[in-house]
């Protein structure tokens, strides 16, 4: 087991434990130079020296020559402590929980006894055999007894760097004793124990247990709560930059929503531990929760920075929250690639780019914070994001709701058949119940629920029976989640229409337009606000993610408008390929916001073939000027939703380019419009659909499910590269429905034709 | 049932001392012992008048009688022995306190609280909750609806104002009446605190002077503090005590809206709220419990008593001399000056999470964040 960091500026308790063991022992003044053989003296001065080079050995991990060289320092100085006790540290940090290692940790234990029983006043000694006693099965139970000890000792010693650790490993013991109960459930009714197997089978089972079968015991582990936090606030105390200490109290202020409380202890420990991550990290944790996104993301890069890259590599690995197989190819990347890999999947998911922030980054290295605070087991070489709980946390965030169950009763054993007849005492149930406790985490909204069972008086769990394969099932359908983070609580969609056109000029781009329905009135629903802020944008990235095109607006609009939707139209010049749009509007003072995106494969238009630009869908359209050149001759009110109401009018627009004049400079065409039905809300209404739009003028009906608008038109080219054109089309009696629309434009004078589409629907309107 | 009974003795002259309990608390150790053992005794009575045969064992009445009373009662005397420890835990730095006054149950989660006259402004997670703080509280409405982010209310009940402060900027509001409220001034608004028509406006790690008329017009340029400002105060029109989080420091402010700084007093922890009476000042300053002033002297605020009993001061005012500390989870905390230093006088663990409390004339007002509760009690009185 490592030892815990208490320097100033340890970067972490793990890693460097044997690091720091070595330097203790090179810092330690018990440790004089070699001198001469012969003497008593000189035999504890070369057993020193043999116990300093264990340590550097220690410290490049050969484990083997440390031991040996502590064994030869005891044989030349048999009552050397020092030597006893980095014996016993090594062999215990060697040993783990397991029966196999009972024979190494009875060897560390005894080397413990002897440095203390040398050494009766040295707190470390204490400290390292009740770690020790940690792992040993029933006896950690004395754990608590050595502790104590040790903290007395210390405190006589004046150290207040034992005091922290001593202080954090009671914090610790009184936790996990209090993880062992909190959330704890009564189960009332017929029901006799929570079934982790009906859980997983039967997917109303969690639900109905949790809401009708049992009920929470209040303030279940408030004693054992308040004596981790006392512990771990007397480790602060005695040491503020001491990890262990304020994890463990980091660790309940967040549990109990005490954000302010966790924030300042965050704000501590990042003055006195200025260049541990954690600190940073932690920080960042509680800045994000209090809302304070721009800060949280310095914390958490500062953070980053600061850690080595090992960790860093394993803080922002990304495989726990990508389905199986794309996180199989993930791990196989370089870090190169796996760094650019990063910064698409991070662009790509973030919720707002109006923000400088980037959310669902920062939620995902919250919940890795918080795993690290809340499941790491430094006894069991584990960090949070690797255990089983970690995993669920990181991909789903906080449970809702936690219950815990103790452990069951069944499965003790039960009478099968009376004594007198022969009957045995039977094992039934889940023998891997026995002694553990089922903690159950349920997400109601999404209906997941995941059942971990783990020892008390450790801090694991693992999943209970099927529950990892079913945790691979809900990460093929949900790799992960962030429900719980507050942008998306009140993140509503933006309708978004798409038109093509040939750019102005000699420009070889194509001009894009973006029309868009900010549903401002869904926005400012229940504000008591008469106008305020609204920030919109257009973000075009390449299929890597990098922006293309950006435009952002800052404007103030008035809340108490009747109009169901604010229209914004934006305009981004792109080269011929394909991209990723998307069109963000967010009210800052109630931080709702709303959002629309898509792919965009976009054309490029020629200056020699007859060519089409995107059909506009609008409720109206209307030409400003007599012979309008272009879009910019119209009035257009899109119809970014393209959804109308039944009798409304459909408007369109489209540009037709590259005509070829007759001699006379005229051009002619014919332009066709076809609607289809594609899809209808209620079935037998074709005839009447058809019956309605034949009353169109021009229009002939080509069969049941379509209608069809032929007509011709003959105008002067001139100096245009385009020609601009509109109709508007009285849908009638068309019942509600989806349709496709189908232009086709024919030019008369070479016979090319080309086609254009549309999709449009026919619905009621949304009651305001 | 000698033999449980001497178990019981012998358990009870080797536990250990309560510490630090207020009041004649007779220990819960014996009571539970002492329940344990009735109950016990009463199951096996059942056993005796249904089983009398020994078959060998301890299956004997007497036996059996003996062991079950002296390990009900055990049991019991060893959940009285937890009872009194949380309870040892709990009031360790204070005897409990029962308070008496009025409440009222709100409609929003409940953030902070502000005092106007005769209304009690209790901020939210999307609103302020307005309530007539008469005879009864009563509701008066709900303002700033939508916003979130609210931080500080002031208001002006002459001009019908009330100013709600956000992450985004200063909104202002009619008291009385349905209008929406408009932006007023942008930024992110950290304290406020209004004497006639200038205010003092904590914008983050500034402050800002500025005259309110139907615009806010600024003062001069903003005032940088060394941290976020949290709260301001004034004491007359030409002195401002600005609390950031590192400080209290005090401002001397001229009729132009100039200021210039006269004195500090720098906190060992962060500074969250503080409150005026007089010639002092108390501070709640988080971990670092709570600081009692004395601000006789603008130019040198001087410390006259901290107490840092409680785990976390979330806020603190003075009335009926008594110094009342927003505790957090704990609850309230009553303490008073005695020769010199604070002295807790009681704990009201009943009164929830208090997160804010406020003082107005003879009443103390508390705010329990996780009850969604607001509290009334008389100041000064303890119970």
């Amino acid at each position: 087991m490592p030892s815990r960091s208490c320097a100033r500026s340890s970067p972490s308790r793990w890693g460097t434990a044997l690091l720091m063991s070595a330097a203790l022992a090179l810092g330690s003044g018990a440790i004089a130079p070699i001198l001469a053989q012969g003497t008593a003296g000189d035999k504890v001065a070369r057993a020193n020296a043999l116990v300093r080079d264990a340590m550097m050995y220690a410290g490049r991990g050969d484990t083997s020559a440390a031991l040996e060289h502590l064994k030869q320092a005891i044989r030349l100085a048999p009552t050397l402590a020092e030597a006893h006790y980095r014996r016993g540290m090594l062999l215990a940090r060697q040993a783990g929980t397991n029966l196999a290692d009972m024979f190494k940790r009875r060897a560390a234990s005894a080397a413990l006894e002897r440095a203390i029983r040398i050494d009766r006043g040295n707190p470390r000694y204490f400290l390292e055999l009740g770690r020790l006693r940690l792992k040993q099965g029933f006896m950690r139970l004395d754990a608590k007894r050595f502790f104590n000890r040790a903290l007395r000792a210390a405190r006589e010693r004046g150290d207040p760097a034992v005091i922290a650790e001593v202080a954090g490993e009671l914090g610790d013991i009184y936790h996990r004793r209090y993880q062992a109960i909190g959330h704890r459930r009564l189960v009332t009714g017929s029901a006799f124990r929570f079934d982790p197997n009906e859980a997983l089978g039967n997917p109303n089972y969690a639900r109905d247990f949790l809401s009708e079968r049992s009920s929470e015991i209040p303030d279940a582990g408030e004693l054992d709560l308040r004596q981790a936090e006392e512990h771990y606030r007397a480790g602060v105390a005695a040491w503020p930059a001491h990890d262990a200490s304020t994890t463990g109290l980091l660790g309940i202020l967040y549990d109990q929503q005490r954000f302010e409380e966790y924030h300042e202890g965050a704000r501590r420990f990042l003055r006195a531990a200025p260049r541990n991550p954690r600190a940073y990290l932690f920080y960042g944790l509680g800045l994000w929760r209090m809302g304070r996104g721009r800060e949280a993301t310095r914390a958490f890069d500062r953070a980053l920075a600061l850690m080595p890259p090992a960790e860093r590599a394993r803080l922002t690995n990304l495989s726990l929250i990508l389905r199986r197989t794309r996180a199989e190819r993930y791990e196989r990347l370089t870090s190169a690639e796996r760094a650019e890999f990063h910064r698409i999947y991070w662009s790509a998911n973030d919720p707002l780019k109006l923000t400088v922030e980037n959310e669902h980054l920062l939620e995902h290295l919250a919940r890795v914070a918080y795993t690290d605070i809340r499941f790491s087991s430094p006894e069991l070489h584990l960090r949070g994001w690797e255990t089983d709980r970690g995993v669920i946390y990181i991909r789903y965030g906080p449970p809702p709701i936690i219950a815990t169950f103790p452990p069951g009763t069944s499965q003790i054993g039960q009478m099968v058949g009376p004594m007198a007849e022969g009957g045995r005492i039977m094992l039934t149930g889940d023998v891997m119940l026995t002694g553990r406790i089922t903690t159950v985490w349920y997400y109601p909204e999404r209906n997941l629920r995941f059942v971990f069972y783990g020892p008390p008086g450790y801090n694991f769990a693992r999943f209970a029976g099927e529950f990892q394969a079913y945790a691979e099932d809900a990460r093929y359908a949900l790799p992960v989640k962030y429900d719980n983070v507050p942008v998306n609580e009140a993140l509503d969609s933006i309708a978004i229409q798409v038109a093509a056109f040939k750019g102005v000029g000699d420009s070889a781009t194509t001009e894009v337009v973006i029309f868009a329905d900010v549903p401002l009135r869904r926005m400012v629903e229940g504000v008591d606000l008469a106008e305020g802020p609204l920030e919109s944008g257009l973000f075009v990235t390449d299929l890597l993610e990098r922006t293309v095109a950006e435009e952002r607006r800052n404007e103030t609009v008035r809340f108490q408008s009747e109009r169901q939707f604010e229209q914004r139209t934006f305009v981004a010049h792109l080269e011929p390929g394909e991209y990723r749009y998307r069109v963000e509007a967010r009210q800052p003072t109630t931080r709702r916001a709303a959002r629309g995106a898509s792919r965009l494969a976009v054309e490029a238009f020629d200056r020699a073939t007859l060519m089409l630009s995107d059909i506009v869908l609008a409720d109206r359209v209307a030409p400003r000027e007599e012979e309008p050149v272009g879009r910019a001759g119209f009035f257009i009110d899109p119809n970014p939703a393209m959804h109308y109401a039944p009798g409304e009018e459909v408007h369109l627009y489209w540009e037709i380019y590259n005509l070829v004049p007759d001699t006379a400079g005229t051009v002619r065409y014919e332009a066709e419009i076809v609607i289809r039905v594609q899809s209808l809300e209620r079935r037998g209404f074709a005839a009447r659909l058809v019956g309605g739009l034949l009353d169109v003028v021009g229009a002939s009906a080509k069969g049941d499910d379509q209608v069809s608008l032929r007509y011709e038109v003959s105008d002067v080219a001139g100096a245009r590269d385009r020609l601009p054109a509109w109709v508007a089309i009285d849908l009638a009696d068309a019942p509600n429905g989806t349709y496709v629309l189908e232009l086709i434009i024919t030019d008369q004078h070479t016979g090319l034709t080309v086609v254009r589409r549309r999709s449009f629907t026919v619905t009621e309107p949304d009651t305001p | 049932m000698r033999r449980a009974a001497i178990i019981v003795l012998a358990l009870s002259v080797s536990a250990a001392p309560l510490t630090a309990q207020g009041g004649e608390r007779f220990p819960r150790k014996w009571i539970m012992a002492g329940v344990g053992a009735l109950v016990s005794g009463a199951i096996a009575g059942v056993y005796a008048v249904h089983f009398e045969r020994d078959i060998g064992g301890c299956s004997a009445v007497k036996c059996v009688v003996g062991v079950t009373v002296g390990a009900g009662a055990f049991l019991g005397f060893l959940m009285g022995s937890e009872m009194d420890r949380l309870y040892g835990l709990r009031y360790a730095h204070a005897p409990p306190l029962s308070l008496r006054g009025v409440e009222l149950r709100l409609n929003v989660v409940p953030n902070d609280l502000a005092l106007g006259a005769s209304t009690v402004f209790v901020t939210g997670e999307q609103a302020v909750e307005l309530i007539r703080a008469g005879p009864r509280l009563e509701r008066l409405g709900m303002r700033a609806r939508g916003l979130r982010g609210i931080g500080p209310v002031t208001a002006d009940s002459a001009a019908n104002t009330m100013f709600v402060g956000t992450g985004v900027g200063l909104y202002r509001f009619p008291l009385r009446g349905d209008a929406p409220g408009t932006l007023a001034y942008p930024g992110e608004i950290s304290a406020m605190s209004g004497y006639g028509e200038i205010a003092a406006i904590g914008l983050g790690p500034d402050f800002q002077l500025v005259r309110i008329a139907d615009s806010i017009i600024p003062l001069g340029d903003p005032v940088p503090e060394m941290s976020r400002v949290v709260d301001l105060a004034w004491q007359g029109s030409e002195l401002l005590w600005v609390l950031s989080e590192d400080r209290l420091a005090s401002y001397a402010v001229r009729s132009d809206g100039g200021v210039s700084e006269r004195g500090e007093f720098v906190l060992p922890s962060i500074g969250r709220r503080f409150a005026i009476a007089d010639t002092v000042a108390v501070i709640a300053a988080g971990s670092g419990g709570i600081y009692l002033l004395d601000i006789r002297n603008p130019d040198e605020p001087t410390e006259i008593s901290n107490w840092s009993g409680a785990r976390f001061a979330y806020d603190a005012t003075i009335a009926g001399g008594l110094i009342y500390l927003a505790a957090g989870p704990e609850g309230l905390y009553v303490t008073r000056l005695e020769e010199g230093r604070i002295v807790p006088v009681g704990l009201a663990r009943q009164a929830g999470f208090v997160a804010a409390v406020e003082a107005d004339g003879p009443w103390v007002y508390l705010l329990d964040r996780t009850g969604a509760m607001l509290r009334r009690v008389p100041a000064g009185e303890v119970r």
